[in-house]
């Protein structure tokens, strides 16, 4: 999705989700816009990685469950309810909503601890691999000494954020090696 | 697994397609032998995965907040809102003289304001949603809303039944986002044009610019709409861009 794509849908469902979500959830405006704007997040993610299918529901009907689940996930944390109680809240069970529900879920794992690193780790990960940047372009932007220094910034910042990954998120091994 | 700095660079240069093919097939004679290497590099693949996902994630997240900031409604601080909130109380007399004035958005939305006409004839297999639906269109068409509402919302949910219920309660000045948008959504709708511009003047009376400017922006960009005259005499008032 470009950018105008994204805003275009970010701006003609903004308002009708945010009184749904006050509706719904009892979210306060201030609440609501901070699970819509994760539900377009994580609507981009899933349109990105193929994992939305236009054929099988409209936008605005896939936004509105994955907000449901970011509406739910929200109360979990800032109201402390555990999750039976929450439970109670949702309106249809799927294979396909639960899922969804791991994913995004994972993803605020992952965004947990990317937010735990400093400014430079999360700048030094995101300019490798994001950005595809050379350790000697990123050495000569972030102002290391040189490559090596900069490399072993970057083996510092992937240990930490590996450590939670590998504990929280993806603890299977593969079935089989390529 | 990750304290040997070595260890990672052997794993990034195979995952990244940089070893030798003497290397690789060397790597992979210890892959198929070492399954705790297999599950290193598996690890290594899920944590590049997760980092280029954060990082997507993290600057769709700065386009939000640009375009939340441009959309005149940031969320803010409890600071900015109490400042906001002081600003309007001193400037409150004014923006309600102000609102009343013939160029304001609210009044333009007046200006603009199309009346729907009912449907005429309705063909349904079923009698009950049939005796509905007229019954519907005979008070809408005497302008009798809220009577029409309450027929409307007995029926199933329709692209058709979706868009004479935000006229409804657009008419009753009651939100009618929700509707217009289901119709909006439904690209092959005959009422999607109609829904749009409506769309648009509730946003204009609810004095939301941007929204409305981006409606206005769309509806022009298509081939075919019943308003399109009042459309740029609108845009000519807004002086937007074509």
């Amino acid at each position: 999705m470009t950018d105008a794509e994204i805003e275009a849908l970010y701006l003609r469902h903004r308002r009708p989700f945010i009184a749904w979500a006050a509706k719904q959830f009892g979210l306060a405006q201030e609440d609501a816009l901070d699970v819509y704007q994760e539900a377009i997040i994580a609507f981009v993610r899933n349109v990105r990685a193929g994992r939305y299918d236009p054929a099988a529901s409209e936008p605005s009907t896939y936004l509105f469950a994955i907000g449901r689940n970011q509406a739910l996930n929200a109360l979990r944390r800032r109201k402390g309810r555990d999750a039976r109680n929450v439970s109670d809240l949702r309106i249809a069970h799927s294979p396909e909503s639960e899922q969804r529900h791991d994913e995004e879920h994972n993803a605020h794992l992952i965004a947990g601890g990317m937010a735990a690193l400093s400014e430079k780790e999360r700048e030094i990960l995101r300019l490798y691999y994001s950005e595809e940047r050379s350790m000697t372009e990123i050495a000569e932007a972030m102002g290391y000494h040189n490559a090596d220094v900069a490399k072993k910034m970057k083996y510092v910042a992937f240990r930490k954020i590996a450590a939670l990954i590998t504990k929280t998120v993806a603890p299977q091994r593969p079935a089989h090696v390529e | 697994m990750w304290n040997d700095d070595d260890a990672i660079e052997a794993l990034e240069a195979y995952a990244e397609g940089r070893m030798s093919g003497e290397e690789q097939r060397a790597f992979e004679v210890r892959l198929a032998e070492d399954p705790d290497l297999a599950g290193q590099l598996h690890a290594f693949r899920s944590t590049r995965a997760a980092i280029i996902q954060a990082n997507g994630d993290e600057r769709v997240r700065a386009l939000l907040k640009k375009t939340e900031q441009r959309a005149g409604a940031g969320s803010g601080s409890w600071i900015q809102w109490a400042a906001a909130a002081a600003i309007v109380l001193l400037i409150g007399s004014a923006a309600w003289y102000w609102s009343r004035s013939s160029n304001s958005l609210p009044a333009l939305a007046e200006t603009y304001m199309v009346p729907e006409s009912a449907l005429p004839v309705f063909m349904s297999a079923t009698p009950d949603v049939q005796r509905s639906l007229d019954r519907s269109m005979q008070h809408f068409g005497a302008g009798e809303y809220a009577q029409a509402l309450a027929q409307l919302e007995l029926l199933p949910s329709t692209d058709t039944t979706a868009f004479y219920t935000g006229v409804c309660k657009e008419q009753l000045d009651q939100d009618p986002t929700a509707h217009f948008q289901q119709v909006v959504d439904k690209l092959d709708s005959p009422f999607r044009a109609k829904a749009m511009y409506h769309l648009m003047l509730w946003h204009m009376k609810q004095d939301h610019r941007a929204e409305a400017l981006h409606l206005l922006k769309e509806q022009r960009s298509l081939k075919e709409h019943p308003y399109r005259e009042r459309l740029e005499a609108l845009a000519a008032s807004l002086d937007a861009k074509p």
